[in-house]
């Protein structure tokens, strides 16, 4: 077998897994009532944005623009495409593992060509329209964001694999500063930044294929990546629930939890409802990722409601107050599916108003947050007032509509 | 009686069955001890008590209604999020106990398994026999007809080994019925009154230590481990 074979073969294994994934998880449903609208309202939007009809974009400057396409930048993940069993056999072919690192890179670099020529065309018409940059600046300027994006995905990886956790973090941070600090530069030097990215990307090229790759690391890094997609999506399944990676790792936690220290009990009463009342509040302000999660989304929301323009923002406001819905459905499923409530013969309890309470709680302080920014984006301070008790009762629907829809049989 | 067990199949589906021809009954007191090699059935049989299995042909009769079951899993599970005390909280809840006598069943367990100075504490940092005790204590606070326990003597330390069968014996004493799971064939002869042996997801001797050693049938048979042997290889 060569080098391209082998890659060949593990490409499509890749591709079939994440085939399955998306049979398993996407729908004509999914189409119907999420991608096509989608696809819809962003096309509108888009040919919106080439024809200046929205006026945000005026009061956006070109440092927060580098700002958000740094940030792109970080993202993505790329594979090594190496099995655990590879370390019995393929391992000691270090011929064919060199030829398979190479194809990797050569595909990585591929993907990463098609996700930042997306993204570029995707935000072209701010650059060009708003900003008033010509098609060659701006063409030279998405080169220079490929080949940054290319050195980026190497380095990253190979920071993952061969520092500490805190030093990789650090070394990530400043690697994005220094691109911060390229990119602007740029705006009056393109052709000089684009002979530093050049060098920049032969050099990651040149450390990670001089340095022999670590074996298990790789592996780790693959499954984590993996992993984490795999559960970000499977998270809209009732059984599954939220991602597992969501959960803190054992050295991350220390002996007491930072909330409610002393194991205060929130309600008096002894009652299954009270105890699955205090078991969801208690749980869900203890894993702070999920309340990292819950912020991110409204804090996000909000800037939503306010960038958009007049009617998408109460579009997106409907489809956010529905996605806290689904948080809270996920969450729950995932709470009562615990094998810990499988330890006992309990009572059978009627839950159904218990899970209401719970997502109505939850509900509230996005909702409460996305009606006052649409309330007065759209009314001024009239809005601050009418819109937020339109926003309660929209949760209450929307709350009572999903606990319908959870597992509360236990 | 305690519980009734008939099942005829149980395991992922119908066309996947993993146990069948299970049928046995525990009595008030009685200490039943689930023996067999890795792969025997064990572990579905139990899930099939707690209706954990994803497909069952049979019943699981409860003498009472109001009869409630604990299982000590082999494998610790918690709430990550929440301290041991929430724990007990938690379970004296879903009973619909007292806070004064959750405190008064649980005090002295605590003291026992000396958990008292960690109840403040998250599970998720303690050491597997720690986390075990944690199950122990939760089962007996709860004080049900019937304990399952699956591998108890995995994570213990002697002493508290001792106190978990001392306090198993009162239980017993008091009327509740005990199935246990378990390799430690020396063990379980020791204090088991009744033996289920499986081999191959099928019962293939039951009854009492003297039923099982007529059933191995040699006159150099003279303990479980010996028997069970002849009666694997007769299978």
């Amino acid at each position: 077998m060569t080098g391209f074979e082998l890659f060949k073969k593990r490409l499509q294994h890749h591709y079939r897994f994440y085939n399955r994934l998306r049979h398993t998880t996407v729908d004509w449903t999914v189409w119907v009532y999420i991608f096509i609208p989608f696809f819809i309202v962003g096309a509108s939007f888009y040919i919106d944005l080439w024809l200046k009809v929205p006026i945000w974009p005026e009061n956006v400057s070109a440092e927060f623009m580098l700002m958000v396409v740094v940030f792109l930048m970080y993202l993505g993940s790329h594979y090594a495409f190496l099995f655990n069993a590879d370390v019995l056999y393929l391992w000691q072919k270090i011929d064919l593992i060199n030829a398979l690192n190479r194809y990797r890179i050569g595909y990585m670099a591929l993907i990463t060509f098609v996700k930042t020529s997306l993204f570029m065309i995707l935000v072209s018409p701010i650059f060009i329209q708003y900003f008033n940059w010509d098609a060659l600046t701006y063409l030279k300027f998405s080169i220079l964001v490929y080949i940054l994006s290319t050195a980026k995905e190497l380095l990253k990886r190979e920071a993952k694999i061969r520092l500490s956790k805190w030093t990789y973090r650090f070394s990530i941070l400043l690697l994005m500063i220094v691109y911060f600090l390229m990119l602007l530069k740029s705006v009056t030097n393109d052709w000089a930044m684009l002979m530093v990215s050049i060098v920049i990307l032969v050099s990651s090229m040149v450390i990670v294929l001089s340095k022999p790759q670590k074996f298990y690391q790789e592996i780790e890094i693959d499954t984590e990546q993996r992993n984490q997609f795999t559960q970000l999506i499977l998270m809209q399944s009732a059984h599954i629930g939220a991602p597992e990676w969501m959960t803190q790792s054992n050295n991350q936690v220390s002996n007491r939890p930072w909330i409610f220290r002393n194991s205060q009990k929130l309600y008096s009463t002894y009652t299954p409802q009270f105890a699955y009342q205090e078991l969801m509040i208690k749980t869900l302000l203890r894993r702070k990722k999920w309340v990292l999660l819950y912020l991110q989304f409204t804090f996000g929301g909000v800037a939503l409601i306010v960038l958009f323009p007049s009617w998408y923002k109460v579009l997106i406001y409907l489809i956010l107050l529905f996605f806290i819905g689904q948080l809270a459905r996920s969450y729950w499923n995932q709470i009562v599916s615990e094998r810990f409530l499988e330890l006992f013969y309990w009572k059978p309890v009627e839950l159904s108003n218990v899970s209401k309470k719970m997502f109505r709680l939850m509900m509230v302080p996005s909702s409460l947050l996305f009606s006052i920014a649409l309330g007065y984006k759209l009314f001024s301070y009239v809005g601050i007032i009418i819109v937020p008790i339109i926003g309660f009762i929209l949760s209450f629907i929307i709350a009572d509509f999903f606990s319908r829809r959870v597992i509360i049989n236990i | 009686m305690v519980i009734d067990i008939n099942i005829n199949q149980a395991g992922y589906g119908k066309d996947e069955p993993i146990i069948q021809n299970i049928n046995f009954s525990i009595k008030e007191g009685e200490l039943v001890g689930l023996l067999g090699p890795n792969g025997a059935g064990k572990s579905t049989t139990i899930k099939s008590i707690l209706e954990t299995i994803d497909y069952m042909d049979g019943s699981v009769q409860f003498w009472d209604d109001s009869m409630r079951y604990a299982y000590i899993p082999e494998q610790p599970v918690y709430y990550d999020e929440l301290t041991l005390w929430e724990h007990i909280q938690f379970t004296a809840s879903m009973c619909e106990m007292s806070e004064e006598k959750m405190k008064d069943r649980v005090q002295p367990l605590l003291e026992i398994f000396r958990l008292n100075k960690v109840i403040h504490e998250l599970p998720v940092t303690f050491s597997k026999g720690m986390q075990q005790k944690l199950m122990i204590i939760l089962a007996f606070l709860i004080k049900p007809n019937l304990y399952i326990i699956d591998e108890p003597f995995i994570g213990l330390d002697p002493k508290a080994m001792k106190d978990f069968l001392r306090l198993l014996e009162h239980e017993r004493a008091n009327g509740a019925g005990v199935l246990m799971s378990t390799h430690m064939l020396d063990t379980a002869e020791r204090i088991c009154d009744h033996f289920i042996l499986m081999s191959e997801g099928e019962v293939i001797a039951q009854g009492t230590l003297e039923n099982i050693l007529k059933a191995a049938g040699s006159n150099n048979v003279v303990s479980l481990l010996d028997s069970f042997e002849i009666l694997m290889e007769r299978t």
